[in-house]
């Protein structure tokens, strides 16, 4: 499968844009999916399909969460209150590159997590999906 | 003057031999879908909605003339599944996944089948009742897993498998 030509941050800020019914503008990179755009879990069913029709990446909604955790197992993600814990944070910190550990440090709960995922770091998804598609190849 | 302490009991004590079981766990889940979105969506994007319903759904849905009602009605019914699991999509889940079929009578009735059962399974499910409805442009669904006592509350990591099991 080739990607190659595929603007991949155009793709998704597209897709963004028609799911939600916003304008393209409103779709910046650090705006975040949940938070500032307010998508709900249909919503990321759209985004996510349009993406796939567009770019040929199949993502679903636990790809993203997935990412997120790295397959750290929960126990050694977050504490038993469920607040992330420097580990997950660490891990954090290499799918967000935006987030500030030290200001999420002992704040961040697990069900917060989803929320901080931007459209750059979607962006960032498809395009690795689409390396890793093109290296199987 | 401080209320004395209790009396500790010992742990079992006063226990009949015939003593009940201890009660199954309950799981619930709810969901409500706006008509309209669910209903653009489908229609309006070829392929989505045989990813996100089965074939039998999709035929109960336009067998009547408010497909759309039902349409939504079987999303939320999937997502107040899930939300029943505590834990939303899981790794390998697939919206099909979860079915939603009316018997006889009209009642609705869940089937699970791949990874979504084998979540439901290691919960100890040992059955899942639904409640659909619709009204003013709205859809809702509440979902009520029985578990079986002492089974597991955490998610469970499980391998990769399809097997397909009715409920």
């Amino acid at each position: 499968m080739s990607y190659e030509g595929k603007d991949f941050g155009a793709i998704v800020q597209e897709a963004v844009a028609d799911a939600l019914g916003i304008d393209l503008e409103e779709v910046v990179p650090e705006a975040t999916l949940l938070g500032d755009l307010d998508a709900e879990s249909i919503d990321l069913l759209d985004v996510l399909f349009r993406i796939e029709k567009a770019a040929d990446v199949k993502i679903k909604v636990a790809d993203m969460a997935e990412l997120l955790q790295g397959g750290i197992p929960d126990e050694e993600f977050a504490d038993e209150n469920d607040i992330i814990n420097e580990v997950g944070l660490a891990q954090l910190k290499k799918s967000l590159p935006q987030i500030d550990v030290e200001e999420l440090s002992g704040k961040l709960t697990a069900d917060e997590v989803l929320t901080l995922f931007t459209v750059q770091n979607l962006t960032d998804l498809v395009t690795q999906r689409a390396a890793l598609a093109t290296a199987a190849a | 003057m401080p209320p004395s302490p209790q009396p500790q009991r010992e742990q079992g004590a006063g226990r009949s031999p015939d003593r009940p079981a201890p009660p199954p766990q309950v799981r619930t889940g709810i969901d409500v879908a706006d008509v309209a979105r669910v209903e653009e969506l489908m229609t309006s994007v070829p392929g989505l909605q045989e990813r996100v319903f089965t074939p039998r759904e999709l035929a109960y849905c336009y067998r009547h003339r408010r497909a759309g009602e039902h349409l939504a009605g079987r999303w939320a019914a999937k997502e107040a599944v899930l939300k029943s699991f505590g834990t939303g999509m899981g790794p390998r889940m697939e919206w099909t996944d979860i079915e939603v079929v009316n018997d006889r009578n009209g009642r609705p009735r869940v089937h699970l089948y791949g990874e979504v059962e084998a979540v439901a399974r290691s919960f100890g499910m040992h059955h899942i009742e639904i409640s659909v409805s619709h009204s003013a442009g709205i859809a809702v669904a509440h979902a009520v897993m029985v578990c079986l006592p002492g089974a597991s509350t955490r998610y469970p990591d499980l391998a990769e498998g399809d097997d397909r099991h009715e409920v």
